[in-house]
Parts: C-alpha cells; structure tokens; sequence
C-alpha cells in the first residue's frame, strides 16, 4: 500500500513538479567537487565532537544552519566561551554573501511555489550556487528549479553523512592532515567556469586583492568589501572593453 | 554556554541565514531591478569565490605567507593553473589535494 502510494506520488506529483533529467544533469554537475567537500564535512564533525557537542547537536547545527565556514566559526567561538550575541554576529556576516547569491539567482528561480522556492533557498551552497547559475546562463532553456535541486540535494546528503562520519571517527583521524584545504579547492576549481572574458578576470584579480588586504579587518568585513570590488571591477572593465570595440561574450 | 543556549544561537543563525539565502529569491518579482544590476550579478560567482580563495591560501595565523614553503599556496597555486587551462573539476581538487599532502609528508 505504502509502496503504491509512494509510486503515485512519484509518477505524478514529482514528475510533473520536476523534470528528471534536468535533476540528474545538476547532481552530476557538482558530483566531482564532493572530493573537496567530504574532507571539509569530516573536519566540521571532528570538531564538533573536540568542542564537546552530542552528535544530536552537531547534526541539529549541520542541519540548521547548513553553511560549512560559519558552522566551523561558531565550534571555535563556543570553544572560546564567547558571548552569544558574538557568535550570533560573527556567523551571519560570514554568511552575508548568501544575500548577494540569492539576488543574482533570483531572475531564475521565477514562476515557481514559495515553498519550493524555500526549499531551494534553504539548500543553496556556494557551490551549487556558481555552478547553476554559470549552467543557466549558457543553457537559457535548462529546467533551473530541477537543475538546481539536483545540485543542492547531492551535497546536502554528502554533507550530513560526512558530518556523522567525522565525528564518530574523530579521534582517528589526525588534525595534520590539513583537510580544510578541501574547499578553497573546490572553490578554485569552479573559479573560471563562468568568467565573462577578461572582465572576470579583473573582478577575480581585484576581489583576491581587496579580501587578502582586508583579512585583517574585523568581522569578515574584508569578504563582503572584496565582493563588492570584484564585482565593480568587473562590470565597469566590462562597459569599458565593449566600448573600446573589443566585444566580450 | 549551556544546551538551551547552544539551540538557541543555531536556531538564530539558522533562521538568518535562510533569510540572506531566501531574500531576493523571495523578494524578485515584486520589485524591479535596473539593467546594470543583471550585468553585475554575473561578477558574483568568480568575485565572491576569490575572496574565499586568496585568503584561504596566503594567510596563515592572521598573517601573509607568501614563500615556497607555503603548502596551500603551491597546491593552490597549481590548482588554479589547471582549473584555468583544463575547467576539469575533478582534476583540479585531486591534484590540488595530492600536491598539498605530498608537500606536507614528504
């Protein structure tokens, strides 16, 4: 019974909400980055378990807060003993830029239920955020929901599963493997996937510079500041280029 | 900081974050956006990733290193050579974790 009605549900209500297709091309499409992104998923259990958290709380924060760099900040600042309202601010200006993602995906993500556009706001990473967005404006006739759902879903599992692995496996894994190196390289490897010409280059050139010299700047300031750079940089390089006659893609 | 607060702070920051993520996803169609914002939103993706990415390999301890003997910078670096001339995903996090733990153990 459970299974016929499971199977109605599938043959109907998903597949007429989804297209199957457009699922599998976003899942296989950030399926090489789950190299970069186990190790990072590891490093977050380890440390939820070295900073005395129950699994049940790790997988709650995991869960909740689904945003790997600001889940690590908030460990270390509980570590620290720091004040609530500390690590309440520290994490949302780490994850800020989801802000600006969610702008520059908005005109694809139209025309659809709210709830469905929450589900897909909720699971948005940096990753499978640059890589649909990059696919959609090269594929103006892709599916995005599903497109993006498949790409969302597939690193949301890997990152739960990875996040129980590392902390039931803490203890035997060495903290001089380095493998937070994981995600800077997912990020590398996704860096010129939709650079617009030599104006990508200016803003990635401009955005590097600005955030490594605003590093030291208080509260991840120098992220949002090198963000904003980059993307200036680039637009009006753009506008300049094209007007030189030099025409851009 | 005891459990109720731990939940507390998660289920705030929980919250906040799906805003930013949900903001303009939610918010588009009822408002109008001027041309040259789409012309920037494409700077987003290549923008915010080197920001996650330069200071993720040249600074350690709060503090710039810039030597050869910088793993993350080597294997970064390398990284991005391969990413720029192949686009190859895959190829580029492998090498990149295989130079950075070569460098390290040997």
């Amino acid at each position: 019974m459970i299974e016929y009605k499971l199977l109605l549900f599938r043959q109907g209500r998903l597949k007429r909400m989804f297209n199957n297709e457009s699922v599998i091309r976003g899942m296989k499409s950030v399926a090489p980055l789950i190299l970069g992104i186990v190790p990072f998923a590891m490093i977050s259990g380890i440390t939820a378990a070295n900073t005395g958290l129950s699994l049940w709380m790790a997988l709650f924060m995991s869960v909740g807060i689904f945003a790997g760099a600001s889940q690590l900040a908030v460990l270390q600042l509980v570590s620290d003993n720091a004040h609530m309202l500390v690590i309440i601010y520290t994490a949302l200006i780490i994850n800020l830029r989801m802000m600006i993602y969610s702008l520059s995906i908005a005109p694809h993500l139209q025309g659809i239920k709210t709830g469905l556009k929450a589900l897909l706001a909720y699971s948005m990473t940096d990753q499978s955020y640059a890589i649909s967005t990059v696919h959609f404006l090269n594929n103006p006739e892709e599916d995005t929901k599903s497109f993006l759902l498949g790409a969302s879903v597939i690193l949301w599992i890997v990152w739960q599963m990875n996040t129980i692995i590392g902390y039931l496996m803490g203890s035997i894994i060495p903290p001089e493997l380095g493998l937070d190196f994981g995600i800077p390289l997912t990020f590398i490897a996704i860096l010129f996937k939709g650079v617009a010409g030599w104006s990508g280059i200016v803003a990635i050139i401009t955005s590097g510079a600005v955030a490594v010299a605003g590093a030291g700047l208080p509260m991840n300031i120098g992220l949002v500041l090198a963000a904003v750079f980059g993307i200036a940089a680039g637009t009006l390089s753009e506008v300049y280029l094209t007007r030189g006659g030099d025409r851009e893609s | 900081m005891n459990n109720l607060q731990l939940i507390l702070t998660i289920l705030i920051i929980g919250l906040g974050t799906f805003a930013f993520r949900f903001s303009f996803i939610f918010l588009y169609g009822k408002m109008k956006l001027p041309q040259w914002v789409h012309r920037a939103m494409r700077f987003v993706p290549p923008a915010v990733l080197s920001a996650l990415i330069f200071p993720a390999i040249l600074i350690r301890d709060e503090a710039l290193w810039i030597s050869y003997e910088n793993p993350r910078l080597i294997a970064g670096m390398v990284a991005i050579a391969i990413a720029w001339k192949t686009k190859n995903l895959l190829l580029t996090i492998a090498t990149g974790l295989g130079i950075f733990w070569l460098i390290i153990f040997v």
